[in-house]
């Protein structure tokens, strides 16, 4: 079955590590539906977050191809039902007229925020999990959709597990 | 003390026993270069790059050490890469210092520029640019312990010029590694072995397939202890040639240049253990069956086959599996393969003949036709050195320099003539090592492997596979070779005796007919 997973990864922050991690989906032909990246913590370390659609056989390959990586110091599939996601959507939409004004009430209903307005154009800014982005812009598709960035999912486990923790690197 | 960065390298080389670099030289590599010379260290010059890197395989696959490549900045770099994607694909140990630009140069496609950590990220095990020269000792430190340790690997280190100039404190003590991500695995797991056990005490048909591992893991006894302590038979993939050393338990050669009954073997079992091989297509030809995987790489393990996983090293492994499995009681009956010889000149006999002939000699292949014969030829506890992963022509001759360097032994090259005009250069190479090679060109005026291929599967429409060659008569007299040349399997014997019994470099043309088959009847494997 392919399902959407999530995974986790725990790098140290050396040059080229990000294209030895995108390289390997690429080379491996795995089929990465997002990735962000930033640092963490802990001092020398940075954390890529990897959105994915496969079956379990591919994530059990996905994670021990990277765990294979010298670079990489720990890769967890964070269990859906105990992890938070979110991620940072960026709508700009043609807004003129009485369309302006729906437009305006959708992104109140989703408690979006409107970061930039023009006299022809509203550009809102959404956060939320994966499926609350996706609904968002499957609403905002009739206004007339111009622009759209996304930061790519960024996602934590909840309660008092923590990954750095566990993997036990670098200085906080 | 303050020395330069050159010399940094060099001391760590030495440090770290390397005896011989294999290599070629140019002006951003020069500073090593100088130090090199007063060092000690032997360098042998190849007449390429990539036969440079093919020598340093060769040398770590016949012996216990890791190899070390030299090669300047740009297209010297360049060249290696061949040989970086072979050492990748067969897991050889192997540290590479290439020369680059100044610092302040990099990035502006400067003269002889090229971003070599770049282009061998998808097949090193890892690299380095080093940008600080206080890096240097640790790097080069960690880059033979990476290269050497877990699954090996060819690992790349690309140091600027001024990198190699400018002076370090050696005072200061070299940094602790600082390698937070890389896990090298232990010993297997007392659970996995348990499990492994257990599946292995319910097949009533167990069979194992030992791979390149076998050698990696230097488990050769180990596996022959195990084999015939339980009954348990085994057949090998290319790359596991010659570590099967229980002669009656060796069923042969498994994948589609093996054997039929070995072949048979792997249908017929209930339970495959699969022993330092990756159980690629080519081996196991996508039968998926229940099976046991002991590797020192966890990602093989689930890739082509599923399996349970044994994670660690393969001697340890088996040994610790010695007090877990119990005997099996089945009887293993061996059928020799029957080829039946032609009339002419049959390479297969021509090779059963030069089996017969060897004594300690290192036997390194090259790809094609040739090597599928010299396979089924040459009795199979003889080990074949050759470029099983990625399968690169003029491989066996450098590779053969290398292994005779390390060995002191003499060395037997198989090749064709494609293959063998692509490295014909190293002739010169082995020619100034004084080594004893001989050098059998399995000689049928075309690139036989590909022209087989286009008979049988592109209606005989023959496309770019006829090939002209040098005479080799001439080729041997130029460097100063003996020289023989067979068409007729009478012939073998005596030439083969004669070969045998000279000394300095020997060419051996052997004269087959280029509709010659490597596969009678069997099918094709690309
Ligand atoms: C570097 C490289 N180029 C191309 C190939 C594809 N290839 C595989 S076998 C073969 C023919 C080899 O011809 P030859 O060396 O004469 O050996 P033969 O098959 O005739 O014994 C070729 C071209 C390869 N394996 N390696």
């Amino acid at each position: 079955m392919e399902d959407r997973h999530v995974l986790a990864v725990l790098v140290a922050n050396r040059t080229g590590v990000l294209n030895r991690v995108t390289g390997l989906y690429s080379r491996r032909g795995f089929n990465i539906e997002a990735l962000s990246v930033g640092t963490t913590g802990r001092e020398g370390v940075s954390r890529i977050t990897i959105t994915l659609k496969g079956d379990k056989k591919e994530v059990d390959q996905i994670t021990k191809q990277l765990e294979k990586l010298v670079d990489v110091i720990a890769v967890k599939e964070l269990p859906k039902e105990a992890t938070v996601g979110r991620e940072v959507c960026f709508v700009k939409a043609a807004a003129k007229g009485e369309a302006r004004e729906r437009l305006i009430q959708l992104i109140d209903i989703f408690r979006a925020s409107i970061i930039d307005a023009a006299s022809d154009a509203i550009t809102a800014c959404i956060i939320g999990d994966t499926d609350k982005t996706e609904a968002f812009l499957k609403l905002a598709e009739p206004f007339g959709i111009l622009e759209v960035v996304r930061s790519g999912l960024m996602a934590i486990e909840r309660g008092s597990v923590s990954m750095e923790e566990e993997a036990d690197c670098g200085n906080k | 003390m303050r020395i330069s960065g050159a010399k940094a390298v060099i001391n760590t080389l030495k440090e770290q026993g390397v005896e011989v670099v294999f290599g070629y030289p140019g002006a951003n590599i020069a500073p090593l270069y100088d130090e090199l010379k007063k060092s000690g260290i032997r360098h042998v010059l190849t007449r390429s790059e990539q036969a440079a890197g093919h020598a340093a395989c060769g040398y770590a696959a016949s012996g216990k050490k890791t190899c070390v490549c030299f090669a300047t900045s740009g297209p010297g770099a360049v060249n290696l890469i061949t040989a970086v994607a072979n050492a990748s694909a067969d897991s050889v140990p192997m540290v590479i210092f290439t020369g680059q630009v100044e610092t302040g140069r990099i990035g502006t496609d400067a003269f002889q520029e090229a971003d070599i950590t770049g282009a061998t990220m998808p097949f090193s095990k890892y690299n380095f640019l080093i940008k600080n020269p206080s890096d240097i000792i640790r790097n080069v430190r960690e880059a033979f312990y990476i290269a050497s340790t877990g699954r090996k690997g060819p690992v790349l280190i690309d140091i600027p010029f001024n990198i190699q100039t400018e002076e370090i404190d050696t005072d200061d003590e070299a940094a602790e590694f600082d390698l937070p991500g890389y896990k090298v695995p232990g010993n297997p797991k007392l659970k996995e072995l348990n499990e492994a056990a257990n599946l292995i005490n319910q097949a009533s048909k167990p069979l194992i397939v030992a791979g390149g591992g076998v050698f990696a893991s230097g488990a050769e006894e180990a596996l022959k202890l195990f084999m015939e302590s339980f009954n348990i038979p085994a057949v090998y993939s290319m790359m596991g040639r010659g570590a099967v050393a229980s002669e009656k338990l060796n069923l042969g050669m498994a994948g589609v240049y093996g054997s039929d009954f070995a072949n048979k073997a792997v249908i017929d079992s209930d339970l495959l253990i699969l022993a330092g091989s990756r159980a690629t297509e080519r081996t196991l030809m996508g039968i998926n069956k229940k099976s046991v995987h002991i590797d020192i790489d966890p990602a093989e393990q689930g890739k082509n086959i599923d399996s349970l996983g044994v994670t660690g090293d393969l001697k340890a492994a088996l040994n610790a599996l010695m007090l877990l499995v119990k005997r099996k009681e089945q009887s293993i009956k061996k059928e020799p393969e029957n080829l039946g010889f032609h009339e002419g000149l049959d390479p297969i006999y021509f090779f059963s003949i030069l089996s017969d002939n060897l004594k300690d000699e290192i036997i390194t292949a090259d790809v094609g036709q040739n090597l599928i014969w010299a396979l089924k030829g040459i009795k199979d506890s003889k080990r074949i050195i050759m470029s099983g992963g990625l399968g690169a022509m003029g491989f066996a001759l450098p590779a053969a320099i290398g292994a005779a360097t390390e060995s002191k032994k003499d060395g037997v090259v198989i090749c064709g003539d494609g293959g063998f005009q692509m490295s014909l250069s190293e002739l010169a190479t082995a020619a100034s090592l004084k080594l004893n090679l001989k050098v059998i060109i399995m000689d049928n005026s075309s690139l036989g492997m590909i022209r087989e291929l286009q008979k049988d599967e592109y209606n005989e429409n023959y496309s770019a596979v006829d090939l002209t060659g040098p005479k080799l008569k001439y080729i041997a007299k130029a460097y100063g070779a003996s020289y023989g040349e067979i068409s007729k399997n009478e012939e073998a014997e005596n030439e083969l005796g004669k070969m045998m019994n000279t000394e300095g470099i020997y060419i051996l043309r052997v004269i087959t007919d280029p509709d010659e088959s490597a596969f009678r009847g069997q099918h094709h494997g690309r």
